[in-house]
């Protein structure tokens, strides 16, 4: 799984030296417990985050918007940053959704084990 | 009461609701949501835990949250903001101490995730209002 965690469409292409941007599809719905890891990862960065879905975009620091996109399965959701760590930011992101919406949850896959599963591209 | 593993260096928030019940559910589900690393106190119920508040449980609630980057209290009902009131007033560092207006569930959900992404006193209170304006539909 390692390799999916390499943010590969964030370079050179999409990848301004302070914006970037990503999609996924989304493989389990966006519920409260990833939509959190999401906001709380988001928070993190000091680059500004937005989520997109359906349609609607949210600031991806916000967990009550985030959870509000009510993405779910086979959703297209994008992750914009602009900000100097940008890259990294949607890099991590985009893992914690690929990760996080997956069946069986978030809470074993990413705060039972922390975010090393998430690989280096999480600092936390 | 409900407290969530200490961790130094993030703001704490303390739940006030009429029902310990309450608190207590609000302070698990926004500790499952933002991964368990804030510490969250359910200060819910009078002293004999009926419905009410408890100016001693808020008293107790605040001071165990508050070992981090201060702290910020959410009142369920206007009348809790009476008993948090009287607490700060005999509370002497009230300057980390932040009352927020702001929806009990979302509120609590927000200011959390906003304390565990390592945001100071104002942002979690100022994440806990701005839950008023976010639409869950």
């Amino acid at each position: 799984m390692s390799a999916s965690y390499e943010p590969a469409n964030c370079e050179p292409a999409n990848c301004e030296p302070a914006s970037c941007e990503q999609a996924i599809v989304l493989v389990g719905d966006l519920h409260a417990r990833p939509a959190g890891a999401f906001a709380v990862a988001a928070g993190r960065f000091a680059s500004a985050v937005s989520v997109t879905a359906g349609g609607h975009t949210a600031d991806a620091k916000s967990v009550l918007g985030v959870m509000g996109l009510g993405a779910i399965s086979g959703q297209h959701v994008t992750v914009a940053a602009a900000g100097p760590d940008a890259r990294e930011a949607v890099a991590a992101l985009i893992a914690i959704l690929s990760e996080a919406t997956k069946v069986g949850g978030l809470a074993e896959v990413v705060w039972v084990y922390g975010c090393r599963l998430v690989g280096r591209w999480v600092d936390c | 009461m409900i407290a969530q593993p200490m961790s130094t260096g993030t703001v704490g928030i303390v739940l006030v609701s009429h029902s310990a019940e309450l608190a207590a559910g609000a302070a698990h589900l926004a500790a499952q949501v933002s991964g368990g690393t804030v510490t969250i106190v359910a200060a819910g119920g009078t002293d004999d835990n009926d419905l009410g508040t408890s100016a001693a449980k808020v008293a107790r609630g605040i001071a165990e949250a508050g070992h981090g980057a201060g702290v910020v209290v959410l009142p369920d009902l206007g009348s809790a903001v009476l008993t948090v009131r009287a607490v700060l007033e005999d509370y002497g560092e009230a300057g980390s101490v932040l009352l927020a207006d702001a929806p009990f569930v979302e509120g609590a959900v927000a200011a959390t995730v906003t304390a565990a992404a390592g945001g100071d006193l104002k942002a979690v209170a100022a994440a806990a209002e701005e839950a008023r304006h976010v639409r869950k539909l």
